[in-house]
């Protein structure tokens, strides 16, 4: 109800508040994208969580979205490690650096 | 007879030893069935509550924990004799329920602090950059103060789901340590969680090593571990007159 409220408020054309197409002048933006990947991460489809993770570190790399997707690909990188999986925890840990 | 209460063990033998924490006095097993609540005889008025002995309570209970499987009453609970056997009778059955599934597990607390004032800032100046907040500079000034109303709203519904994100990133990462928890957010100025996992004794080191990664995580936030501890966040216990120990 909030999405629509604010759809209705907005203007129809343009990109000017910074965000992507289709999420011109919606913070919630990165919100949807940070929440998607979290309700992927408590299902165990880790794979999809990490590259909504990152597509919000690369979109949106100054959102508050953006430091909790960092956390949570750091904290998924460890579960890499721990589980043996050094390269592919390597390379999260490269990803958020390189968004630092 | 007034009584210091420790905690319900699933135990009914007799406590010969000298235990620490106890300041000398003596601490004994009142027997119920195949269980007993360990008490100690006290002098001071019945179930005043004070902290000076809350050390000593809690070296008495965790020394305990060594031998039996606890439930611990909270610090300075003093009752009658027949307060505590009405108890035992009438929650026998919870008891043993309770001690079953606390069986060889022990309880860790953890903070979590967050700049709460930045993150709402953050929030504030994120939805600013939208077109909304755009054309807000063309609002009279009765719209302008109903959106104003409303952007607080938004603003405030959007820093609890961002709360409840990041606590559930948090808990993703503790929760496959643990067989229960009890998650409260939000419940201080900066304080963005206050959790309890109860963890199985065996565990404990896994839980610790995972703790320490959010020492060095990203993220700005503070983290803070207490534990192991009495699982005092696990079990509630009431008296006769159903008041909570």
């Amino acid at each position: 109800m909030l999405q629509r409220r604010r759809t209705m408020l907005l203007a129809p054309e343009g990109n000017q508040g910074g965000y992507g197409p289709g999420e011109m002048t919606s913070p919630s933006g990165p919100f949807k994208l940070l929440n998607l990947a979290n309700e992927f991460e408590r299902a165990g489809v880790t794979t999809y969580s990490i590259d909504l993770y990152t597509k919000i570190l690369d979109k949106y790399p100054d959102t508050f979205e953006a430091v909790a997707a960092r956390l949570a690909l750091f904290l998924i990188a460890n579960r890499y490690e721990n589980e043996g999986k050094k390269e592919t925890a390597i390379s999260l840990i490269r990803r958020i650096s390189a968004q630092k | 007879m007034k009584i210091y209460s420790y905690g319900v063990i699933d135990s009914n033998d007799k406590i010969d030893e000298s235990i620490p924490g106890a300041d000398g006095v003596r601490i004994y097993n009142l027997p119920y069935r195949d269980i007993g609540m360990v008490v100690s005889r006290s002098n001071k008025p019945v179930r005043e509550a004070s902290h000076t002995g809350s050390l000593g309570h809690n070296i008495v209970v965790e020394h305990l924990m060594k031998k039996f499987t606890v439930l611990p009453v909270r610090v300075r609970t003093l009752l009658h004799k027949e307060d505590i056997m009405a108890m035992m009778e009438g929650h026998y059955y919870d008891f043993r329920e309770d001690l079953e599934r606390l069986r060889n597990k022990v309880e860790f607390g953890i903070k979590v602090i967050w700049q709460e004032d930045q993150v709402r800032d953050r929030l504030t100046s994120e939805y600013g950059k939208g077109m909304y907040g755009m054309l807000r500079a063309y609002d009279s000034k009765g719209k302008r103060f109903i959106e104003e109303v409303f952007e607080k709203y938004v603003i405030e519904k959007e820093f609890r789901e961002m709360a409840d994100i990041c606590i559930a990133i948090v808990d993703n990462f503790l929760d496959r340590f643990a067989s229960e928890k009890r998650l409260e957010k939000l419940k201080g100025k900066d304080l963005l969680l206050k959790a309890f996992y109860l963890v199985e004794k065996g565990r404990q080191k896994d839980f610790r090593e995972a703790f320490e990664v959010f020492r060095i995580a990203p993220g700005g936030f503070n983290y803070q571990l207490r534990g192991p501890l009495p699982p005092y966040d696990f079990v509630r216990m009431e008296c006769r007159e159903g008041a909570a120990l």
